[in-house]
């Protein structure tokens, strides 16, 4: 019953689910002052220089410092499978997960609206196999790997960044929060179903400390053509509206550099969302959802090497409450997660344009988690748990002289011990519970060779290993049994392609498989009622992707088109083979934009996807259409003042990520942002 | 400057205002006239504690009646009261008589002349996971409303979830430890055999020749088994594994499968229930919380999670004569057609609907 709003409660709660980004441009070789959008600074909000290392260390230095760039990193190949989601893009986006949408090879599944549930998978992956980091935070763990990010606030955030393939041989999506310095500012946001945003920024004129804060409401309550749930009765098809869907998100963040080795970051915020659905005559449920983390970073260089020493934790708290009649009864379920990871870890980075840039990484961590039932009616869930690891990395780069040729590796072991506390929590536990000690490992690699100046061609392989997070292996309290011997979930790619670029135009295409061995699922057998999950049978997927970029004066062109194929490998002869359920064939996207013009740049937006399957069955009725989705966008900037408006789905179609969850159809919102750039000491205007 | 931002303030609140004016709302209530007849009086309480919904398994018809077992399990879904079956009189709406079971939590029921069959579950397991052998299959004469235990779980050694009469023999479907569930052969109240060859079985049915037991393995099948031998004679490959199976007025034979961990269900029929029939696919559905009854010649497909019922002649998907939302909560978990009405149990709610065909 309501399967699926349960399940994205019980992965809301457990953090774990069943079965998942995009640029303004890729980057380019040559330092610019310049985004593909020809944005000129009035619309950058930071000078955060990326450490040429790897793309989740970012480090922010004061101004004198500072290399001014919009999506770069100066002469540095960043590999194809690596992108930079600046700021103005993501004001152009409506959420995290349309900006992430955008990306080849990302499939983005969303409830829809501002705050709406939504996941990634990259290449064919489950979302779970996605880490998701929060500046240099993992969001995800042992508590539940798949992440929300729906809840991530555009406003909170500086850019994002991409890795199909990072030197530890993950796919990763990085998150950095706005820290604005040397700005102050602030912006207003209006839209469609009630979207309202308001935030704020500060810099020291010193560039030592800045903060931000932001906050973001939606109603979500759009109104899309329903069937009713019958599908083939037509007669009770109408026009509903979600109730119960709306969405509040705020929070802030700080960073405070009291010198130039020494970095502090703190970051807190709160979501409150309504789970709902269509088919739901009264929903009540809701989940609710509290983080705050911290970061001290310490670095110096020694010689020819920069050491890095850091100290993190992260806290959160969840929960999840229905406290009315959802369920046609009148209840009283109300569910808490409590989490939190403290992790130690030192670098040494010797980051050398010559063959020998290497990078060792000790890390140990800490992670537990903490579940109650509180209602009257109990909720199922799993027990405490906790996990200790210790990790060792190691990385090389290095590249010939003359930037010809070079090549990067990486390797990494896990050594992680799960415990099962049985002692808290509910009372159905195993008497001494569970503990389970494994070792993952993750390795990365990646040549690159420019046989002609404009060319670049790049082979890269990963293969990493994915560790049963609690909810999987631990069982619950309910109908799902434990599985202390599941195995780890295995993943390796391999990716070929090239990349051409010439004055302004840039071209790119490459060809990649994947194979997903063990990925965990539910099973349930004979006439049991109880679960367990288990390794399945693995899966193949072949993708190729093409990216063309150019820019002139004033019109730029960009887009990008992913083409995948992925079959399910399953024992029985009916599934084997078939193409897994809401997968589309291909996708595509494609901006045009014009300016700037006494101020003003205008756009236009082609988000586009192929054809897919409601089910596994793919019967002739079980094919769903595709989508094509428009829309338009125009910035005026004058001075520090920026106003940004765009328009979404300009034919108001409202495809489902899932079944019966429409998106949101056509959609407005504005901006207004005022940013200034305060005098830095003894600077005279 | 200020006049600047103060103007494009005032422009932003106007714009927004006009453009969401431009969502219109138009919410149309479907007119559907419904009845209800409410057994929320056999909600359990005892103990101090009470459930949420009697927990209506279905309806069973005999005699111009309906009758309906009722769970009665606590809000913790664990059995609490004294199960129940009642017997409703389509015609006054009423309950006209309530049975109470000998054994708790009826898990699935079969029909046969004036007597009903329950497999009682009981609980299924105890906090560690180990089963808990306290129900059986329970037989009710529906004229007398005498009960008769015709098996326990502790002679059977695991929890039944379904049952079968053929003959003087009962077949019982026993879940031993996870995942075995295997078909026990009982006589006189005693287990006399295993039917071989089955390890993960699920539903059962019977024509008066052969009984059919689902097979939910990894290449599903339903078996043909002769009770005379007691040995699988056929197989009839299924797209995916069979749940429940049902003959229709017309002789063919109905399967309703389901796929837990893809989420997948769909409705198979073969024009016969014989070795090496061809069971077709009519139609398929994004979730495996499904349930199936047949009524003469049109099977039910009940989507529990949306709550709606649909009807297909013949097993069809061509050929669809009813198409209902019953409401989400409801949970549909069997329909009966009688005197031009559709009867809907409503599992999670404390009431049956009564529509109009």
């Amino acid at each position: 019953m309501h399967t699926l709003l349960f399940q994205i409660a019980g992965f809301l709660i457990a953090s774990s689910g069943p079965s998942a980004a995009m640029d303004a441009g890729f980057p380019s070789l040559q330092d610019t002052s310049r985004t593909m959008e020809g944005a000129d600074l009035a619309g950058s909000d930071s000078l955060v220089v990326e450490s040429a290392g790897d793309p989740g260390q970012s480090s922010s230095r004061p101004s004198g410092d500072a290399r001014i760039e919009g999506g770069t990193v100066e002469g540095r190949s960043r590999g194809l499978s690596r992108r930079r989601i600046e700021r103005e893009e993501l004001q152009r986006s409506a959420s995290l997960p349309e900006a992430l949408s955008r990306l080849p090879g990302v499939l983005v599944r969303s409830a829809g609206g501002v705050g709406g549930f939504s996941q990634v998978s990259m290449r064919g992956s489950s979302a779970r196999q996605v880490e998701v980091w929060l500046d240099g935070i993992p969001l995800g763990g042992s508590t539940g790997s798949a992440v929300d990010l729906g809840i991530v606030a555009l406003d909170g955030l500086e850019r994002v960044e991409w890795s199909q393939a990072t030197q530890a041989g993950v796919p990763r999506i990085e998150l950095v929060s706005r820290h604005a310095f040397l700005q102050r500012g602030a912006a207003l946001r209006a839209g469609s179903f009630g979207d309202r945003a308001v935030s704020a920024w500060w810099g020291a004129p010193s560039a030592r400390m800045s903060a931000n804060a932001w906050m973001e409401r939606s109603d979500n309550d759009w109104p899309f053509p329903w069937d009713n749930g019958t599908r083939y009765n037509r007669s009770d098809d109408r026009l509903v509206r979600l109730q119960g869907n709306d969405y509040l998100g705020y929070g802030a963040s700080t960073l405070w550099r009291p010198t130039e080795e020494l970095q502090v970051a703190l970051r807190a915020e709160s979501s409150d969302k309504g789970i709902s659905a269509p088919w739901i005559e009264e929903p009540s449920a809701r989940w609710t959802r509290q983080a705050a983390q911290g970061s001290t970073r310490w670095g110096a260089e020694m010689g020819a090497w920069r050491g890095e020493a850091f100290l993190e934790g992260r806290r959160m708290f969840g929960a999840w409450a229905d406290q009315g009649r959802s369920l046609g009864w009148e209840s009283d379920l109300r569910t808490e997660e409590d989490a939190a990871m403290l992790r130690l870890r030192g670098r040494m980075v010797r980051d050398q344009r010559d063959w020998n840039g290497w990078s060792l990484e000790l890390e140990g961590r800490e992670e537990w988690s903490r579940r109650r039932s509180l209602g009257v009616d109990r909720v199922v869930s799993t027990p405490d748990g906790s996990r200790r690891s210790g990790a060792v990395e190691l990385g090389w780069r290095g590249e010939e002289s003359g930037h010809r040729f070079g090549g990067e590796a990486g390797f990494r072991r896990d050594f992680l011990r799960d415990e099962m506390d049985s002692e808290r929590g509910l009372s159905r536990w195993v008497e001494g519970g569970f503990r389970r000690a494994r070792a993952v490992d993750r390795s990365a690699a990646r040549l690159w060779t420019r046989p002609l100046e404009p060319i670049t061609v790049e082979l890269s392989g990963v293969r990493y290993r994915r560790a049963p997070d609690f909810s999987e292996w631990m069982g619950d309290n309910g109908t799902g049994l434990p599985n202390p011997d599941l195995r780890e979930e295995e993943t390796t790619q391999g990716e070929l392609g090239a990349r051409w670029k010439r004055s302004s135009l840039e071209l790119g295409v490459s060809g990649w498989v994947a194979g997903y061995r063990d990925p965990i699922g539910v099973v349930q057998r004979g006439s049991s009622p109880l679960t367990r999950h288990e390794n399945l049978p693995g899966y193949l997927v072949r993708g190729a992707q093409m990216e063309a970029q150019w820019a002139g004066d004033r019109l730029s062109v960009r887009g990008n088109a992913t083409w995948q194929k992925a079959r399910v490998e399953n024992s029985n002869p009916t599934l084997d083979g078939a193409e897994p359920r809401r997968v589309p064939r291909w996708k595509a996207f494609t901006s045009i934009g014009y300016g700037p013009w006494k101020g003003l740049r205008a756009g236009w937006t082609l988000d586009a996807q192929g054809e897919s399957w409601a089910n596994e069955l793919q019967l002739p009725e079980d094919r769903l259409p595709g989508r094509l989705l428009h829309g338009l966008w125009a910035r005026w900037t004058r001075g520090g003042f920026l106003l940004c408006g765009k328009l979404d789905n300009l034919t108001d179609e409202h495809p489902e990520d899932w079944a019966d969850l429409p998106l949101s159809g056509r959609r407005y919102s504005l901006t207004i942002q005022w940013n200034t750039t305060p005098s830095l000491p003894g600077e005279t205007r | 400057m200020k006049s600047l931002r103060l103007t494009s303030l005032f422009g932003l609140a106007l714009l927004a205002g006009l453009l969401s004016s431009c969502d219109d709302e138009v919410l149309q209530p479907v007119s559907d006239e419904v009845e209800t007849l409410d057994l929320s009086r056999y909600i359990a309480s005892e103990g101090g504690k009470t459930g949420k919904a009697p927990g209506i398994l279905g309806f069973a018809s005999w005699n111009g009646h309906l009758f309906a077992p009722l769970q009665r399990l606590g809000s913790d879904w664990k059995p609490l009261d004294t199960s129940l079956v009642v017997e409703i009189d389509p015609a006054s709406r009423k309950v006209v008589r309530s049975i109470a079971l000998p054994l708790k939590n009826p898990y699935s029921m079969k029909r046969a002349g004036s007597k009903l069959y329950l497999a009682c579950v009981g609980a299924w397991t105890d906090a560690s996971y180990q089963n808990v052998l306290d129900g059986g299959v329970v037989e009710v004469d529906l004229s007398t409303g005498a009960t008769k235990v015709l098996a326990r779980e502790s002679e059977l050694g695991g929890n039944v979830s379904d049952m079968q009469m053929v003959g003087e023999k009962l077949y019982v479907v026993v879940s031993t430890s996870w995942p075995n569930s295997h078909v026990a052969v009982v006589k006189s109240g005693a287990v006399v055999d295993t039917l071989p060859g089955i390890d993960l079985a699920g539903g059962m049915q019977a024509n008066g020749k052969n009984l059919f037991v689902a097979v939910r393995a990894d290449k599903p099948f339903v078996a043909v088994v002769d009770p005379a031998s007691d040995s699988i004679v056929g197989k009839m490959s299924t797209a995916i594994e069979p749940t429940e199976m049902d003959f229709l007025s017309s002789g063919k034979f109905a399967i309703l499968a389901t796929n837990y961990t893809v989420q997948l269900g769909a409705l198979l029929v073969s024009d016969s229930a014989a070795k090496g029939a061809k069971p077709a696919t009519q139609a398929g559905w994004s979730t495996s919380n499904l349930g199936m009854s047949v009524q003469g010649d049109v099977v039910y497909v009940l989507d529990r999670g949306r709550g709606t019922v649909t009807g297909f002649r013949g097993g069809d998907k061509d050929q669809v004569v009813f198409d209902w939302n019953a409401g989400s909560p409801a949970n549909p978990y069997d329909v009966a057609v009688l005197g031009g009405e559709i009867w809907v149990a409503c599992y999670d709610l404390s009431v049956v609907k009564i529509r109009k065909l």
